[in-house]
């Protein structure tokens, strides 16, 4: 029984679970769901674009449903016809879905009846989800009106973005955040083109961690496929997540130290996060953009001197990180910065749609390593760490357990690495797979990454990407005002926006 | 080039991508690009060497002329990266190099995506021993 489920890709508890909410969606959807679909271990639903306001009403409000997420809204064009795809989570029933609307529009009608038709649906959406504000034509604070404007720095991180600020004396009274500048991916970039060309180069949707948007696609192919993929390959899987989750949590405390002018511990980061990546670059043979996932297995197996030299480099990290901690926030100058300012609550981070470390440091429980059964997560112990106030101290301190949890998993995986043979050679031509869509997640370090894609065979006609970094973004523009003109870059860099998230 | 500038060598780092993630590390005490007399800064005016790395925009472009034109003379360009140096990743019809010849000149080009730390130093040091 025990190794039945371990061949599997996720547990039978939460496939059960899954079918309940849709055939929930079923029921209550009776007139208006055109179709309801179970994609691995996401829902996909197609309605009727003037049901879209009542659908929507119906899942806030049903208990059974619940959903307060608003991820991202996105428009594309599949097979002659205009869809707008909508992403939403539940954090009480711990599960997200999608949904599908077919806009009315014909091949001759032109762009402009288009994008009057995605602004009123956006409209619509707004009632519901406050979040969809940010997805639709906002308006920019005139620069006679904005008094700082500020431009993209060097060296910082933040650097994809320009911030328009209004302010009155030296509190911010409007914000207003323009990515026009990081706008360089085109929407039909990976259109039509095959899985191998996709998957070399899509880690660097994410610059901070690159294995992360690799294991999105691969696991979408999986569940697709039904895959058995072996406990040693989700076992080093989970190791290389685990390690690219360190070094990018260091980037952050790295770039906060800056800000916070403390030059020991931006040195100490530097070496340690150094450290992190000489060790990724040992096992996949790069250090930034690895192209080490494959469908059904990795690119190369572990051997026993890469397995010492994990066990060795955790056991100086572990200590090291603690050290750093200690150093960054025992400092009463720092720690007293940190505290109170630019905090969240509960209420806002749900109503703006922020996942991962953001929503976890307002104390909100929502991690899908666990909730959700990811890889082989349930093997290993591990807590998910939670804050209480959601103020940069909180975000930082949170940070700091996640990568202590973080080496507690690598630890326990190369403790408990199972010999097996990890070799499976699949190519997608032979299968023959007809036109589908695929949607699948994991829990980065910026919170939930999510791929869309519409496949056929080993060619990808749509993709999208749905990243957690724009909703960061709309959640610095609700929490600037009110705070001091002198916080807003900590306020900005604590939040961890990644530019190559917001890219598309 | 030594001559000119003696001892001390600005950066400035131009765009975002990949490439400034290594760029970055070369701050580092493993690294420490600072050793050679180089340092980053924010401010067109005091840079001498201009890096261009990362995506760009028409509007990027916009910006990146501004920069350019901001610095004093004798100014130098280093273009790191694939997507400066070849056709963009994220966009297959863009192309850094072809549109941007005829208003900068860069002197050197490295090779990489993203460029290892190592490989952007020594392109500043060959910069520097270059002389020009």
């Amino acid at each position: 029984m025990a190794k039945e489920l371990y061949n599997g890709i996720y547990s039978s508890h939460k496939a059960v679970f899954i079918d309940r909410i849709e055939k929930n969606l079923e029921f209550y959807f009776k007139g208006q769901a055109l179709e309801v679909k179970k994609i691995g271990q996401e829902l996909l639903c197609t309605i009727r674009l003037t049901d879209l306001g009542d659908v929507c009403t119906e899942l806030n409000r049903n208990p059974e449903f619940e959903i307060n997420i608003l991820n991202s809204i996105n428009l594309y064009k599949s097979r002659d016809k205009y869809c707008l795809l909508v992403d939403l989570s539940s954090v009480t029933n711990n599960f997200s879905m999608l949904l599908k609307a077919v806009m009315p529009v014909g091949q001759d009608s032109g762009q402009q009846q288009l994008i009057q038709l995605y602004e009123s649906s956006v409209s619509v959406l707004k009632k519901v989800f406050e979040a969809a504000e940010f997805f639709s034509e906002r308006k920019n604070l005139e620069e006679s009106n904005s008094d700082i404007i500020i431009y993209p720095q060097q060296l910082d991180g933040l650097d994809c973005f320009d911030l328009y600020l209004s302010t009155d004396d030296d509190i911010i009274s409007k914000a207003f955040i323009d990515t026009g500048i990081s706008r360089v991916s085109s929407s039909g970039t990976h259109n039509n083109s095959v899985l191998p060309d996709v998957l070399s180069y899509i880690s660097r949707y994410d610059h901070s961690a690159g294995i992360f948007p690799e294991l999105c696609i691969c696991t979408s192919y999986e569940e697709l496929m039904q895959l058995k993929v072996p406990k040693r390959v989700q076992y080093i899987r989970m190791l290389m997540s685990e390690l690219y989750r360190v070094s990018s949590h260091l980037y952050f405390i790295i770039r906060m130290s800056k800000i916070l002018g403390s030059e020991l511990v931006y040195n100490l980061a530097l070496l340690e996060r150094e450290r992190t990546l000489r060790l990724i670059e040992f096992i996949t043979g790069s250090r930034i953009n690895p192209n080490f996932i494959r469908i059904g297995g990795v690119k190369r197996d572990l051997n026993a001197e890469q397995i010492k030299a994990v066990q060795e480099t955790i056991a100086i990290l572990y200590r090291k990180i603690h050290r750093i901690e200690t150093l960054l926030l025992d400092n009463s100058i720092i720690s007293r910065k940190l505290k109170n300012t630019g905090p969240v609550d509960k209420n806002t981070a749900l109503l703006c749609g922020v996942t991962g470390p953001n929503l976890r440091a307002c104390g909100i429980r929502y991690d899908i390593r666990k909730n959700r059964n990811l890889m082989m997560y349930k093997d290993v112990s591990f807590i998910i760490a939670l804050g209480k106030y959601g103020d940069c101290l909180d975000r930082v301190l949170l940070r700091f357990r996640e990568m202590y949890q973080s080496i507690k998993i690598v630890d326990q995986v190369i403790n408990d690495l199972p010999e097996e043979h990890i070799k499976k050679l699949i190519n997608l031509s032979d299968i023959g797979i007809p036109f589908t869509e695929i949607i699948s997640s994991v829990e980065c370090p910026h919170g939930v990454f999510k791929i869309f894609m519409e496949i056929k065979d080993d060619a990808i006609l749509n993709f999208i990407v749905m990243s957690p970094s724009k909703n960061s973004i709309y959640l610095a523009e609700k929490i600037l005002p009110g705070t001091r003109v002198e916080d807003t870059e900590l306020i900005l860099a604590s939040l961890d926006i990644n530019s190559g998230e917001i890219m598309s | 080039m030594r001559s000119l500038v003696k001892n001390n060598l600005n950066l400035l780092v131009a765009g975002f991508g990949c490439c400034k993630q290594e760029i970055f590390a070369t701050t580092g005490p493993t690294y420490d690009i600072s050793r050679f007399g180089i340092n980053f800064v924010c401010v067109p005016e005091d840079a001498d060497v201009l890096v261009i790395q990362g995506f760009y925009n028409e509007e990027g472009e916009k910006r990146l002329l501004e920069i350019y034109e901001m610095m004093r003379k004798p100014k130098w360009v280093i273009a790191a990266g694939k997507c400066i140096a070849d056709k963009s990743l994220m966009d297959k019809n863009y192309d850094f190099t072809r549109r941007m010849e005829k208003n900068i000149n860069i002197d050197m080009y490295v090779p990489g995506c993203p460029p290892r730390p190592e490989a952007f130093i020594f392109a500043v040091l060959r910069l520097l021993e270059a002389g020009y």
